[in-house]
């Protein structure tokens, strides 16, 4: 026996056989140490943390940080609660409160101060909460109370709300838009009012199209029309064309709107002419859907696009010594990854860079993706794809610097000064804590569930601080950019 | 408007009215298959007829006439994480969204509102259309939706020269079976 075992270790095979077991074992050791544990250290390249908030532990969707007198603010939109806790505790108030709006001084982002749980609707997950929030100063808005500040909010999917803040510790209810279903990605221009609501109206055969308001008053609140693509209207059969995620408007100045169509499949990016969409007429006919859209680009069914995000006319470092179309009309789409650990149902989901300078015939001309082997990604638990991205265009990094959302992989920091050639140039993966939850996927019929940060969504201020919070309760941390990327900004270095 | 221009436009909408009859009355007359409690279907798998789009492959079957009264096709997929794990297959809206209508080949037209339905352990609606294309006889799709939490299953049958109400019974009872139970389990990873 000993013999015929030597011979087995002796013989070539055996010994590549060993090396695989060897290699094996190497790789799930390593892909065990990237599995997070409590303690363990945020992993992190060119970006700092700065400063934490846990945010009670809520689930958190859209941070908007306003510039309020002489105070920045967070307000930090949150999902319902989860199955285990449906209505976490507010320490301030003692009373269990149903997640919806956190409202956190970040004016000293080393010492960010919580000031205000403001509850949202009843309902766990995507099913309660107020995941959604804009912001605009009451002297900004032709209507407004120029002594107010005015939160713009989803309550839960059922309505929007909006508050004023001017004493960010004590909101007031001002308006209620009810009726609806699924409300979600809004977007509000302080400039004039005109708010473009992502609401589901009943009537309509989608779950969210747009609703666009004149909310110059906020007191009193104007339907100006419905819209959405054509056979998503009510009446329409047949095939319903991708539901809506969010927009993004450039205002008067710019006259265009960016839609975004699809979250992690059939995306669309719809650029639509803002003055023909709020002056023309307004039935939602198939007619008066499509006199307004400029151009419409159809991504791979494979993506989906969650966020549009205007960059605006950029030169391109390559094309400067062209004569004819050397500076580019960009737009950065950010798909949205559902699917926990790279499961069936989805493919990979990541950011796209589109020149749309022919608006007509936008078409993808680069992509970025984190690459999953850096981190083994697809092993560590949760969702592994991009989400949000920043939609600040204050100069600190307008044109500059992306910040995206990748869910286990955190926040990443991208140089799009050659948005034909996008460089990932840092990134924070933040640790998880008590309160990160799990998430689950089934093996062999059973779940089986891991621990991992879920980074959703990313802002930014004026100041160049970063703020990024997790839908796995894990809270806000504010970052700073480092080394090469904080160059890339033009901050002094730190 | 002048009256000259009513006559013409009332003309053109009764005439539009009466062919919309006619055209729904042709659908819904009494078509030759014979009744569900009669046929005995045999389902034969097919090799999937669709280009790759967002949702991927699933499974493709065929009746034929002489087992099921009349010639039908049934695709299935999986939609996952496409459905409301709290509302489900709620209404006409929400079947429509899920529904593969590119599988129907030609316009689409709801012949009635959609119906809840059970399969195997899961609730969902269905839906009977008339499909109309320039290249086909007089057909009808239906098309069925139904979840297990947020994971949607959608199948759609073709009907050639028959009603898919017809075969209702026989098209759930085939979904409600054990190889297709199998077959959902293993695709949401349920087993």
């Amino acid at each position: 026996m000993k013999v015929l075992l030597s011979r087995r270790l002796d013989s070539p095979g055996l010994k590549a056989s060993c090396a695989v077991i060897v290699g094996a074992l190497l790789a799930s050791s390593a892909i065990a140490a990237d599995v997070p544990k409590i303690g363990d250290p945020p992993e992190a390249s060119n970006m700092r943390l700065v400063g934490y908030s846990d945010l009670q532990g809520r689930s958190a969707y859209q941070p908007t940080i306003h510039h309020q007198g002489d105070r920045w603010i967070a307000y930090i939109g949150h999902h319902g609660g989860t199955d285990e806790v449906p209505k976490p505790v507010n320490p301030m108030t003692k009373q269990a409160e149903f997640n919806g709006t956190s409202i956190v001084d970040v004016t000293d982002p080393a010492h960010p101060k919580y000031l205000r749980h403001l509850p949202g609707q009843e309902g766990t997950y995507e099913g309660g909460g107020g995941q959604m929030t804009r912001v605009c100063d009451g002297k900004d808005l032709p209507k407004g109370d120029p002594n107010a500040v005015y939160l713009l909010r989803t309550f839960g999917g059922a309505a929007h709300e909006i508050w004023n803040v001017a004493d960010p510790a004590n909101p007031k209810l001002i308006t209620r838009l009810t009726g609806l279903k699924d409300t979600h990605k809004s977007w509000w221009e302080c400039k004039t009012g005109i708010a473009y609501l992502v609401s589901g109206v009943p009537s309509w055969r989608v779950r969210r199209m747009t609703e666009v308001y004149d909310l110059s008053d906020p007191a009193k609140p104007v339907k100006i029309r419905e819209f959405g693509l054509p056979g998503q209207e009510p009446g329409s059969t047949g095939k319903v064309p991708t539901e809506l995620h969010g927009m993004i408007s450039t205002g008067p100045e710019g006259n265009r709107i960016y839609f975004g169509y699809g979250t992690n499949k059939g995306g669309i990016l719809q650029i639509v002419d803002r003055n023909k969409l709020l002056n023309g007429p307004k039935e939602p006919t198939p007619e008066n859907l499509r006199a307004p859209v400029i151009g419409e680009m159809e991504m791979s069914p494979l993506n989906g696009a969650h966020t549009t995000y205007p960059l605006g006319k950029m030169a391109i470092p390559q094309f400067a010594g062209d004569k004819f179309a050397s500076q580019r009309d960009m737009v950065m789409i950010v798909d949205e990854g559902l699917i926990n650990e790279c499961q069936a149902g989805e493919a990979r989901q990541m950011i796209w860079f589109v020149d749309a300078t022919v608006e007509a015939k936008p078409m993808v001309v680069s992509s970025y993706s984190v690459d999953e082997a850096s981190g083994n990604f697809c092993q560590r638990g949760g969702r592994f794809g991009s989400h949000s991205s920043n939609e600040s265009r204050a100069p600190v990094f307008f044109q500059k610097l992306a910040f995206v959302t990748w869910f286990n992989a955190g926040v990443r920091a991208i140089d799009i000064r050659d948005p034909y050639h996008p460089k990932e140039v840092g990134y924070f993966i933040p640790s998880i804590t008590e309160a990160t939850d799990k998430r689950c996927i089934k093996v062999d019929g059973k779940d089986r569930c891991k621990v991992a940060i879920q980074s959703n969504n990313v802002e930014t201020d004026d100041r160049g601080y970063i703020y990024v919070v997790d839908r796995a309760n894990t809270g806000l941390h504010i970052l700073e950019v480092t080394g090469p990327a904080r160059a890339i900004a033009g901050l002094p270095a730190n | 408007m002048r009256l000259s221009a009513i006559r013409p436009a009332a003309t053109i909408a009764a005439v539009s009215v009466l062919g919309a009859a006619a055209a729904l009355l042709f659908y819904l007359a009494p078509a030759s298959i014979k009744p569900a409690t009669a046929i005995h279907p045999v389902w034969v798998e097919t090799k999937w007829p669709f280009p790759m789009d967002q949702w991927g492959e699933g499974k493709a079957f065929q009746c034929k006439a002489a087992d099921c009264g009349a010639e039908l096709k049934l695709y299935i997929r999986s939609k996952i994480g496409f459905c409301s794990s709290t509302t489900g297959v709620a209404d006409d809206n929400e079947l429509d969204r899920l529904s593969d209508f590119d599988f129907m080949n030609g316009a689409t037209v709801a012949l009635d509102k959609s119906h809840e339905i059970s399969v195997a352990w899961m609730k969902g609606r269905l839906r009977i259309y008339a499909t109309a294309s320039p290249a086909r006889a007089r057909a009808t799709a239906m098309s069925i939706a139904y979840n297990n939490d947020s994971d949607a299953l959608v199948a759609t049958v073709v009907a050639e020269g028959a009603q898919a109400a017809a075969v209702e019974p026989a098209v759930i009872a085939f979904l409600s079976g054990e190889p297709m139970r199998r077959w959902v389990a293993k695709t949401l990873g349920l087993e």
